[in-house]
């Protein structure tokens, strides 16, 4: 994925007020099929997928045996077979994840086709204007978390709507020989090509733990980024034991903030968090705001002391930084009705 | 102003436990099948999330009047957006 195409404000005022594009160069796909591939995913996938009909979408963390997250999936029911979708910066070690996990099935086929399709999506409160030209039934009625196979360009297409940013968002899993040529029509449609950075502002705005920059180091167990609701209770899934035992250590917890206005520079990861003279917590990841008009971001700050609402400065500088609730902002497709 | 680390844990200690009441609520009125303790104080209430519906909305907003005397409107959605959001709407209710 790159980085940017234009400016970030540029691509940040698409995605937050009219519709982006943007290109999952890199996205893991993997197929899973076989008597087998509901078990097979409910062990290799923290979220049991055996409520999933067709046509129905849902996310999984994928775990390490020590229970740190290799990253998170999104699995799409098709009816006779299950696709998996990882983040592109996950994508090599997760389908390795996946396929090697395979072998302790046998009735299951698990495929990488990451080489058959690319990813592409718009996302913004004017994407389901342009997602609706692909259907042939009312927008309104693909459900947040669903997906839908439709026929573009003599091929097939899985529509799905999904996204990071809390704005609409549908993705096109398009087979890789037509999408340069789906791009093209998207650009056509309106939609304005987006990058990795201001992508990274939205779904900061509205709390989608990005797992490439939110961390303090090393990797991260769902506590530390708060996904642990993505763990299904009695769900036997690889890294269980693990989050057992850490579940039982003291641990630092995952907050929001927003910085003093008087903030110029972002802190980098790791910069400390203080209550008085008192080091409390570090910060995890930090963006610019261009909607709230400051610096804002994620720290982990000890058990103690963490909750919404709380007064603490950062290290060095001593900015002050309050914690919030999430998420920072409202997305601008809330109030808009689809249709 | 900075909170010293006396005034930061004792807020921090009244705020976790009235997150914990309402995560408790959250599961003993919705009949949810998740340890309350397993809500994160970020996590989104509806959609991505707990996935709640709109009938679990007037659920919560009955459960919540009764429980902590706070009333929750049409008006209120960007206070159901996540757990910590709908506990500032009761904290600001009660202040």
């Amino acid at each position: 994925m790159k980085t940017s195409y234009t400016t970030t404000d540029e691509e940040y005022s698409a995605l937050r007020h009219h519709v982006g594009l943007i290109g999952y160069d890199g996205a893991g796909l993997v197929t899973v099929s076989g008597p087998q591939a509901t078990a097979y995913l409910g062990r290799v996938g923290t979220r049991s997928v055996d409520f999933l009909l067709e046509g129905q979408s849902t996310s999984s963390l994928l775990l390490r045996e020590d229970g740190t997250i290799i990253a998170e999936a999104i699995v799409h029911c098709r009816g006779t077979d299950y696709l998996v979708e990882i983040w592109p910066a996950q994508a090599a070690e997760a389908v390795a994840h996946l396929l090697a996990a395979a072998t302790a099935f046998a009735e299951v086929t698990v495929e990488d086709a990451g080489a058959q399709y690319a990813v592409l999506a718009v996302e913004g409160p004017s994407s389901f204007q342009i997602a609706q030209k692909y259907l042939d039934f009312p927008i309104a009625s693909l459900a947040y978390r669903s997906c839908a196979a439709v026929e573009w360009g003599g091929g097939t297409v899985t529509l799905s709507r999904t996204g990071i940013t809390g704005e609409y968002g549908y993705k096109f899993i398009v087979p890789s020989g037509d999408a340069s040529r789906l791009r093209a029509e998207l650009l056509e449609l309106g939609a304005v090509e987006c990058g990795k950075d201001a992508l990274d502002i939205c779904r900061m705005e509205v709390r989608f733990a990005n797992l490439e920059r939110e961390h303090t180091g090393g990797p991260v167990t769902p506590f530390d980024v708060g996904l642990q609701w993505m763990l299904d209770a009695g769900q036997d899934f690889a890294g269980l034991d693990a989050l057992e035992e850490s579940r039982r250590q003291p641990r630092r917890s995952p907050v929001c903030w927003v910085a003093d206005a008087a903030l110029e520079t972002a802190p980098p990861q790791g910069t400390a968090i203080e209550a008085g003279d008192a080091e409390v917590g570090v910060v995890t990841h930090c963006v610019w705001s261009p909607t709230l008009d400051r610096f804002i971001g994620t720290a982990v700050v000890d058990g103690g002391v963490a909750a919404s609402g709380q007064d603490f400065r950062l290290a060095g500088g001593g900015t002050a930084v309050r914690t919030i609730s999430a998420p920072f902002l409202t997305a601008t497709s809330l109030g808009l009705p689809l249709g | 102003m900075v909170m010293t680390l006396d005034e930061a844990t004792r807020r921090a200690t009244a705020r976790q436990d009235l997150c914990s009441q309402v995560k408790q609520l959250l599961v003993d009125r919705l009949s949810l099948d998740v340890d309350p303790q397993a809500i994160g104080d970020d996590q989104p209430l509806f959609g991505r999330g707990l996935e709640l519906d709109s009938i679990d909305t007037l659920e919560l907003a009955m459960a919540v009047e009764d429980t902590f005397g706070v009333t929750v409107t049409d008006d209120d959605t960007q206070s159901l957006l996540s757990l910590n959001r709908l506990v500032d709407h009761i904290e600001g209710a009660r202040a």
